[in-house]
């Protein structure tokens, strides 16, 4: 009786399938793989970016552009005149003039303690 | 033959330092910008350093130990020596201001130049002493020792400076001179009307009144500088710039005179 028990398990009353009726049912038909979700998202990206490079590179190029040639032909512009020599002379006095302002003084003596000690502490 | 080659040999490594020294001075010529931004840097210095000294010798007062004291020392020390490499680029910088001076009267500056190089030199010993000296006696005698000198180096830095100020002016002076003789001379040469011309020639007449304006201030504070150097007042710079004063007004007025002129 105990080894009755101990060699029943719980499939031990599942009836086994008959090999006729196994061979019988319809086999399954592989169903088509799709592709992972993820290659189509890089896909979709890779294909967006060079959307987008693309439009860039169209917005960016110049408007091809005729250019009318008017009748007239332009005036000559007025050249600015190199200055003298009695106006460059007269203008490189100027830093010798301001180099005798007697109000700057370009090397004031230097802002030290001349007067640091070190003397014996007092007691307290 | 083979002593001759050891003898060359011998001259050539004896000759080397002379020969690559003097090109080393030569290239190594400084600049106002390059000893200007020493002098900042050591400025610097010792302001950070004379903060430090601050607080360990207070720390030195309170405590009275021998650590703290050595390390009050060491700070003063420091300090000592940063002082020191400020007054030696501080009169770098004036020497180098009166050397490329143009106006200032050689024999002068000569005398300027010798006495601040003399001072250089003490600074350069005292700088030598303080930094062997370990203990407190002896850092606190280099501290004595500069405050000693104060007077006779703020006296050679009012010399200097005055000096300076003054040739700055004759240098303005000497230029205003040279560029009214040439406008002058294209006055004289110019197809412009005889009105014009005549014009012209007071304007002229008028900047030379300025320009003995400028002489007369130039001689004033001249004269005030040769009595300065045997007193031993060191704050004469001001009484020269106020005595320079209405020559650069004159300065300043020739320089609009002259532009008017080549108008």
């Amino acid at each position: 009786m105990r080894e009755e028990l101990l060699n029943q398990t719980e499939f031990s009353q599942v009836v086994p399938k008959d090999p006729a009726v196994v061979q019988a049912s319809v086999p399954v038909q592989p169903t088509q793989q799709k592709p992972p979700l993820k290659i189509i998202l890089i896909l979709a990206f890779v294909v967006g970016l060079l959307l987008l490079a693309v439009a860039s590179v169209l917005i960016r190029q110049p408007k091809k552009t005729v250019q009318r040639v008017g009748t007239q032909t332009p005036l000559p512009t007025a050249v600015a005149t190199p200055p003298s020599h009695l106006q460059e002379i007269v203008n490189n006095l100027e830093p010798v003039v301001k180099n005798a302002d007697p109000l700057t003084n370009p090397n004031p003596f230097p802002p030290l303690d001349l007067r640091i000690r070190m003397t014996e502490p007092k007691e307290k | 033959m083979k002593r001759l080659i050891v003898l060359a040999a011998i001259l050539a490594l004896g000759l080397a330092p002379f020969v690559f020294g003097n090109t080393r001075v030569l290239a190594q010529q400084p600049s106002r910008d390059s000893l200007l931004a020493t002098y900042r840097k050591n400025l610097d210095d010792y302001r950070r350093l004379e903060d430090q000294y601050t607080v360990a010798y207070r720390q030195y007062a309170n405590l009275r130990t021998l650590a703290s004291q050595e390390e009050a020392v060491q700070a003063l020390r420091s300090v000592l020596l940063a002082r020191a490499d400020v007054l030696l680029t501080y009169y770098d910088l004036l020497s180098f201001a009166l050397e490329t001076n143009a106006g200032a009267d050689a024999s002068k500056k000569t005398l300027v130049l010798q006495t601040i190089k003399t001072l250089q030199d003490d600074l350069r010993s005292h700088r030598n002493r303080s930094e062997i000296a370990t203990d407190r006696v002896k850092a606190d005698e280099e501290a004595v020792y500069i405050q000693s000198q104060e007077k006779r180096m703020r006296l050679a830095a009012d010399q200097a400076m005055s000096l300076d100020l003054i040739g700055r002016h004759v240098a303005a002076l000497t230029a205003i001179d040279l560029v009214k003789k040439e406008v002058d001379q294209s006055i004289e040469a110019s197809a412009m009307s005889e009105t014009q011309k005549i014009e012209k020639r007071r304007g002229s007449e008028e900047l030379g009144r300025s320009m003995q304006a400028i002489s007369a201030a130039i001689t004033a504070a001249t004269s005030y500088y040769d009595k300065s150097v045997t007193s031993s007042s060191s704050d004469n710079l001001n009484t020269i710039a106020s005595l320079l004063s209405p020559g650069y007004i004159q300065i300043l007025r020739s320089h609009e005179y002259l532009q008017e002129l080549i108008k």
